[in-house]
């Protein structure tokens, strides 16, 4: 099973922590954190992962570019994801176009990517401009050039929207703002585990959403659950050289909080948005040609 | 014997053909290993229509172009001058030796981290790390070239009453042509390696900036694209100075 290292996932880290995928007898043999959607789309690629629980879009480029056989069969929550500025530089969406405001995004093919182009659309911002002052990098590394003063905005998924805030940012836009009803995250499996072990298959969903309940009902406790897991993971999960990095952006159960309210966490996954989203990303050229949403989904085990 | 010395450069292109032909059995059997997609040599080709006709190649391959020809002209003509000045005046060559010696090995992208805080991001950082791949190479090789030409020559010139100008044009600089080319001719193909790898690290367009972002959509077909244009032009470029090489000195070497 492979994880992002966002409360994305809260309902994974929240499923490991109480030990309720042993107790729905589902033993994992692994069980590892990504820093991007990107990086755990090419470690499916790889055909390292069986499970996964990550963003939408990336899914859809395994399953689309990589060709990957993968399903979606379940949601993991709604939204996510902002812009957060420097409120002395930038007070409107189309001070963006500004030639001095250095942007930050994660690179093309991330879900803020994604959003990042449904709100250059939704503003009539000069796409131009915009991808002219982009400087690529990871959510950490971004929340980093936030706090040296080094970026003036910056596209990203939550936590790291939220924690951009504790170093003087604000959130100009969420993606509720910009897209309505978008999907997040979602649980993907492979094919052949759902053709082998539709049991297995079934009893992840059920975890899923015995976590997703639990969150919604428990959002402090919640928080903290998915705060420590955060901060354990974190240690092992980033490089040598980006472990100074991550060790400066300390992940406290208060930040989460925040975070985990600016989601709305549900294991429900609406088809016409998921096709909405396929169509959206073929227009921008990240895969070949849109296809059905039906292709990727899968949603006979939700309940 | 005669026809088969006629036979080759036809038969050049038949490993060639072969190996592509192997690659498309390879991908279309589904013989690779572990799960990884790996498309068929007429996927990449399909590709490479499509991106050439969307644009999208021609603007990243010009992008990449132009940073390379304005990066190595640059690099080479100040890397000749200096050469030559070093090479003629062992004063000159006595004083400047020991700091080129000292720079001459640092790889061109060990400065990127440096000129991304001098410069930034832009134009002026491909184009400047170019520069220093090319200026090194060119300037060593010039000042070999013309430090070891055979003193009997320029004696005898000199005997005839040419000047110190007329001896660097006519005598010196042509006999070290050979040194001269050989490294224009391997910083030429070095340059279209070090852009692309400058463009993957920092600067969001070019050839290499295309690879990235079709690494992070996983568009393979699209990163073999890309490794197929830099394959051509790095051997585009090595084989015209090559030319150049044999056409300027081909006639006395």
């Amino acid at each position: 099973m492979a994880v992002e290292f966002m409360d994305h996932a809260a309902s994974a880290y929240i499923s490991q922590d109480k030990g309720w995928f042993e107790e729905e007898g589902l033993k994992l043999t692994a069980y590892e954190s990504y820093v991007t959607g990107m990086a755990l789309a090419s470690a499916l690629a790889r055909g390292d992962i069986q499970v996964a629980y990550i963003c939408l879009v990336p899914a859809i480029n395994t399953y689309a570019n990589a060709g990957v056989p993968i399903k979606v069969v379940a949601g993991t929550h709604k939204y996510g994801y902002g812009l957060v500025v420097n409120p002395n530089k930038i007070k409107t969406v189309k001070d963006l176009e500004k030639p001095d405001i250095r942007l930050g995004c994660v690179r093309e093919g991330g879900a803020v990517d994604v959003l990042l182009h449904k709100t250059i659309d939704k503003y009539n911002l000069d796409e131009g401009k915009i991808l002219d002052s982009i400087q690529r990098m990871n959510p950490p590394k971004q929340v980093l050039a936030i706090k040296m003063g080094q970026l003036d905005a910056a596209f990203l998924p939550e936590q790291w929207a939220t924690m951009a805030e504790e170093f003087g940012f604000e959130m100009l836009l969420m993606s509720q703002d910009v897209w309505p009803e978008m999907q997040g995250s979602v649980l993907v499996v492979k094919e052949d585990l759902i053709r082998n072990h539709p049991d297995i298959v079934e009893s992840l969903v059920n975890v899923s959403q015995k976590a997703t309940d639990w969150a919604n009902q428990h959002p402090q406790e919640a928080s903290e659950v998915v705060a420590q897991q955060l901060q354990a993971v974190g240690g092992s999960l980033f490089p040598a050289e980006a472990a100074e990095a991550a060790a400066k952006l300390e992940i406290t159960p208060e930040i989460l909080l925040r975070s985990m309210t600016r989601l709305e966490y549900t294991t429900a996954v609406d088809p016409e948005v998921v096709q909405g989203t396929i169509d959206y990303i073929a227009g921008l050229g990240y895969i070949k040609s849109s296809f059905n949403a039906e292709e990727i989904l899968d949603l006979r085990f939700l309940k | 014997m005669n026809r088969l010395k006629q036979l080759k450069p036809g038969w050049g292109i038949v490993p060639v053909v072969i190996f592509l032909g192997i690659w498309e059995m390879a991908a279309r059997l589904n013989f690779t290993p572990g799960q990884f997609s790996f498309p068929a040599f007429s996927t990449v080709l399909m590709e490479f229509y499509y991106l050439t006709a969307n644009g999208v190649l021609g603007d990243s391959f010009l992008s990449s172009l132009v940073r390379v020809l304005i990066g190595f002209s640059a690099g080479s003509i100040a890397g000749l001058v200096m050469g030559i000045i070093m090479g003629w005046r062992e004063v000159i060559n006595k004083a400047l030796n020991p700091i080129v010696s000292l720079l001459y090995p640092i790889p061109a992208l060990g400065w990127l981290p440096l000129l991304m805080l001098w410069l930034g991001i832009g134009e002026a950082l491909p184009i400047t790390i170019i520069f220093i791949c090319s200026f090194f190479p060119i300037l060593y090789n010039t000042a070999t070239g013309i430090r070891t030409v055979d003193r009997n020559y320029v004696q005898v010139a000199r005997t005839l009453g040419a000047s110190d100008i007329k001896i660097l044009t006519t005598v010196a600089m042509p006999l070290a042509l050979p040194n001269i080319f050989t490294g224009l001719r391997l910083e030429a193909g070095m340059a279209w390696r070090v852009i692309i790898a400058a463009e993957m690290v920092a600067i969001p367009t070019g050839i290499g900036a295309l690879m990235m972002k079709a690494e992070s959509l996983m568009r393979i077909d699209i990163i073999i694209v890309c490794l197929i244009v830099l394959a051509v032009m790095c051997l585009s470029f090595e084989r015209f100075f090559a030319f150049l090489e044999t056409r300027l000195t081909g006639q006395w070497r």
